[in-house]
């Protein structure tokens, strides 16, 4: 009896967590040529610098690099480089939470390390977020188109 | 007794020093102890003074001044003693150094070791000495009554009672300097020896007359005759006719002629501002003779015998002196090239001709002889002294030599005329000549020089800035001269402010303001300077492709002495034509791409930034939908060569893929879902993939590592003949292209 009374409090925290995911679409794909949009390496601002810690980071993609102010979703190469500890990249849209997901596994031992994408966007001026876990690392977003 | 300094000479002194520099010399043997001279260079010609060669024949030569520095100073921190140094270029020295009232000449060896001597000497041990010399003041009285001279109200100038000065400014008086074809004759036939002797007999007297009398002697005007007839044709002791009557020539002749030679605009040689004008003579009297206190001042003319003597009648008076040197050999006259086994003596070993000339300008800057300076009951009192006059070494004014004051006589004494170091190089030294010498002559130079200039400048200053010093108050009618210690001078040095840019710390800036008459006053600041430098910027947005209609803030930062303001421009950096909006950030949205800058302005100066070009890029105008098709292997370098397979790509190289029409993707797709691998990397790098036929737009796909392989996920946007391009940067590389669908 004990057992099962903490069986379904257990229970009631998983459905907590596993609720609200939203879905949305169907999306048209517009190509762009590929464009560099974020590369912390830069100086420090708003597209650049400093490297990622496990703070969120907030980045604009809409507006550049071809991207409309009307784009849903976009098409990225994300990478990596000089990563300070073995970690991973969060990449989503702005306007949720941070999501428990990973884009992305590195290592220091990486040089640098690329992985492609296709993320929604926030709908802020700041519309895509991205987080590392673990340490330091600076990330590279290329955009290779958008989806509406 | 006579020391030697071997070998060493002054060469290091040679080289050239800004006037103020302060400099020690150290271990010097005056008389019985090794001393320190504490010195200061120091100018003696104007730095645009007009120094003149007459050849007699109507040809006249500017010449420069001597290529010697010289320095002013005294025997460790003992402000009762001198020290004048005369440095030659070739590290020769001349130089006089007088401490315990004792006098001691520097001179050095005319050879290559150049070994300094300091030796002592004595007026009439001298052997250059002519204990004659006389001053025929009394009958040049014009203005002051004979008897005890007031102390005068304390003016401008803030003179108190005990002589002691309050401000801070010394004053300048401008000479012009004339001299003979005998002076010359005696110095060598050498205009050089002329302008040497000329330049250290002035720089000598200054060291006493800023000792006593904060004022700065400054050559402003020499000349020098080198032939027959010229202008001076009296000869004192020679016969002569005067006002169409035979006479005996007097120094009061000589001085008569010089005055009618400066009154006349045609024979006139400098019409610049100057306080006096001495004639330095080599004729035959050892004797001088100038009017008192006639110092910035205008000529005057002399009628009924109210100049003193009828000689003068007719003639012009002013301030003018007279010193002759005298009958002097060219032995015993003070030539630079002249030596003793080997020594160098030339001015002021000599110091009798010192001596005139520091006396007679004396006189024109309304110094009394002491000897006619009768002291008051009440004076007497004062001093606590029993003595009728000043100096007692002549009985009256003028009836000859008697005894010798317990201070020994001033410069403007007969004291000299009882023996060796009877008359003391200086103008004041107790109470008495304190209060009755030194004020009334530093009275009379106050009253007739401009107010003394007040330099306002700020406490501190930066060294990029070239930064303004001002005169607060400048009085119309009055011309500037700048100097600078440890910094440049920008542009002109003769303005009521100036520019300048400190090279070191303090900076020390001089102005000497000089009015019409030729009398000026001098006033300097210590200015400490801050090194800093112009802003550095610290961050700027970078270059960005925007896509249009958008726009993006320009923002840029920058550290370094504020405030920092900052202007953008649209186009190449440092082409300020095209400024963008004022502030920062500023909002950009261009509609076709453009470059900005920024340039970011502190108090030190300015920067400009790199350029930041947006891109404009137009998003398409149709979307595209997603298609599957099976997996399929588009190409694989490690196959045998062609279209899908080898070579490997090498470094920095590229490679155009053809992906429609392949691996059932039609002609129509516009991008293709995909999987690239690198195979087994040997190095570090990266594959890029692109639209064909566009330079490649800095993109990455796939970063590698040596020995492992890897794939990645991508998006390949095509060209529209369907194809991609490969960029690889690292080592030569194999790679894969797999799909799995296409957008279209």
């Amino acid at each position: 009896m004990r057992r099962l009374i903490l069986l379904a409090f257990l229970v009631a925290a998983l459905g907590m967590t596993s609720s609200a995911l939203a879905q949305s679409g169907p999306y048209q794909y517009f190509p762009l040529s590929p464009c560099r949009v974020v590369d912390t390496r830069g100086a420090n601002g708003t597209n650049g610098g400093p490297a990622l810690t496990n703070a969120i980071r907030s980045f604009t993609v809409r507006g550049f690099c071809g991207v409309p102010t009307s784009a849903k979703a976009v098409s990225l190469n994300v990478t990596v480089t000089g990563a300070s500890a073995s970690s991973w990249l969060t990449v989503w849209p702005s306007n949720v939470a941070k999501p428990f997901v990973s884009m992305l596994n590195f290592e220091p031992a990486d040089a640098a390390l690329a992985n492609g994408v296709i993320v929604g966007l926030g709908t802020a001026s700041q519309d895509l977020s991205v987080a590392n876990a673990v340490g330091g690392v600076h990330c590279i977003i290329d955009v290779t188109g958008y989806f509406q | 007794m006579e020391s030697r300094i071997e070998g060493r000479g002054f060469r290091g002194l040679s080289r050239p020093l800004a006037p103020g520099t302060r400099i020690s010399l150290e271990r010097i043997p005056v008389g019985d102890t090794v001393a320190t001279l504490e010195l200061e260079r120091f100018e003696v010609w104007a730095p645009d003074a007009e120094i003149v060669v007459e050849y007699g024949d109507g040809r006249r030569e500017k010449v420069g001044p001597p290529p010697v520095q010289y320095f002013r100073g005294t025997v460790g921190d003992d402000p009762d003693s001198m020290v004048f140094v005369a440095v030659r270029t070739d590290g020769a020295v001349e130089g006089m150094v007088i401490s315990n009232d004792r006098r001691y000449r520097m001179n050095s060896r005319n050879d290559e070791a150049k070994d300094v001597f300091v030796e002592e000497v004595g007026l009439a041990d001298d052997p250059d000495a002519e204990p004659g010399f006389t001053c025929d003041l009394d009958k040049t009285r014009l203005e002051t009554p004979r008897g005890v001279p007031t102390v005068r109200s304390d003016a401008a100038g803030g003179v108190t009672a005990n002589g002691t000065l309050s401000a801070t400014g010394t004053w300048t008086l401008n000479l012009a300097i004339e001299t003979d074809f005998e002076l010359y004759t005696d110095l060598g036939n050498s205009v050089a020896n002329v302008n040497t002797f000329i330049g250290n007999l002035v720089g000598a007297a200054s060291v006493i007359y800023q000792r006593d009398l904060r004022t700065d002697l400054v050559i402003a005007f020499s000349r020098v005759q080198t032939a027959v007839g010229d202008p001076f044709t009296v000869n004192p002791g020679s016969a002569g006719t005067w006002n169409g009557v035979g006479t005996t020539f007097g120094t009061s002749h000589a001085l008569a002629e010089l005055g009618d030679i400066w009154a006349n605009a045609g024979t006139r040689p400098f019409s610049g501002p100057r306080s006096s004008v001495v004639l330095v003579s080599g004729k035959n009297q050892t004797a001088g003779v100038a009017w008192i206190g006639r110092s910035c001042q205008g000529d005057f003319t002399c009628s009924g015998g109210n100049c003193g003597d009828a000689l003068y009648n007719g003639h012009t008076g002013g301030a003018y002196a007279y010193v002759g040197l005298g009958n002097q050999t060219s032995t015993t006259v003070p030539n630079p090239n002249n030596t003793n086994n080997g020594v160098l003596y030339g001015l002021p070993s000599n110091y009798w001709a010192l001596l005139g000339f520091a006396h007679e300008l004396g006189h024109n800057v309304d110094g009394p002889h002491t000897h006619c300076v009768s002291l008051t009951p009440e004076q007497k009192t004062q001093y606590g002294v029993t003595r009728n006059y000043i100096d007692e070494c002549v009985t009256g004014c003028f009836a000859g030599p008697t005894s010798v004051p317990p201070e020994k006589g001033t410069i403007m004494s007969y004291c000299h005329l009882l023996g060796s170091s009877q008359s003391r190089f200086l103008f004041g030294r107790t109470l008495e000549t304190s209060e009755l010498m030194v004020n009334r002559i530093r009275n009379y130079i106050n009253s007739r020089t401009p107010a003394s200039p007040a330099i306002s400048v700020p406490s501190s200053l930066d060294v990029n800035t070239s930064s303004n010093a001002t005169i607060s108050a400048p009085v119309g009618g009055i011309t500037y001269n700048w100097s600078i210690v440890n910094g440049t001078i920008n542009g002109a040095t003769t303005g009521s402010s100036i520019n300048f840019t400190a090279t070191a710390n303090p900076v020390t800036l001089r102005v000497r303001g000089t009015n019409a008459s030729g009398c000026a006053a001098s006033e300097s600041v210590n200015v400490t300077v801050n090194t800093c430098g112009p802003p550095v910027i610290t961050s700027i947005t970078p270059s960005a492709t925007l896509t249009l209609g958008s726009g993006v803030n320009l923002e840029a930062t920058a550290s370094g002495a504020g405030p920092i303001t900052y202007q953008w421009y649209v186009g190449t950096p440092g082409n300020t034509s095209t400024p963008a909006a004022v502030g920062n950030p500023i909002s950009a949205s261009p509609v076709s791409t453009t470059t900005y800058w920024v340039r970011a302005t502190g108090s030190c100066g300015s920067v400009d930034s790199s350029a930041v070009t947006l891109s404009v890029v137009t998003p398409p105008a149709t979307g595209t939908s997603l298609y599957i098709v099976t997996p399929c292997r588009i190409i694989d370098t490690r196959d045998p060569d062609g279209p899908a397979g080898g070579p490997a790509l090498a470094n920095l190289a590229m490679r155009n893929v053809q992906i429609a029409g392949v691996c059932g993707i039609p002609n129509a797709a516009t991008a293709v879902v995909a999987n690239v691998t690198a195979i087994f990397p040997s190095a570090v790098g990266f594959l890029s993939f692109y639209p064909a036929g566009v330079p490649w737009p800095g993109n990455s796909t796939l970063n590698y590592r040596a020995g492992k392989t890897r794939g990645n996920n991508a998006i390949l946007v095509l060209s529209g003949d369907g194809r991609v391009t490969a960029f690889n940067s690292g080592a030569t590389q194999h790679f894969i292209i797999d799909v799995t669908g296409y957008y279209q």
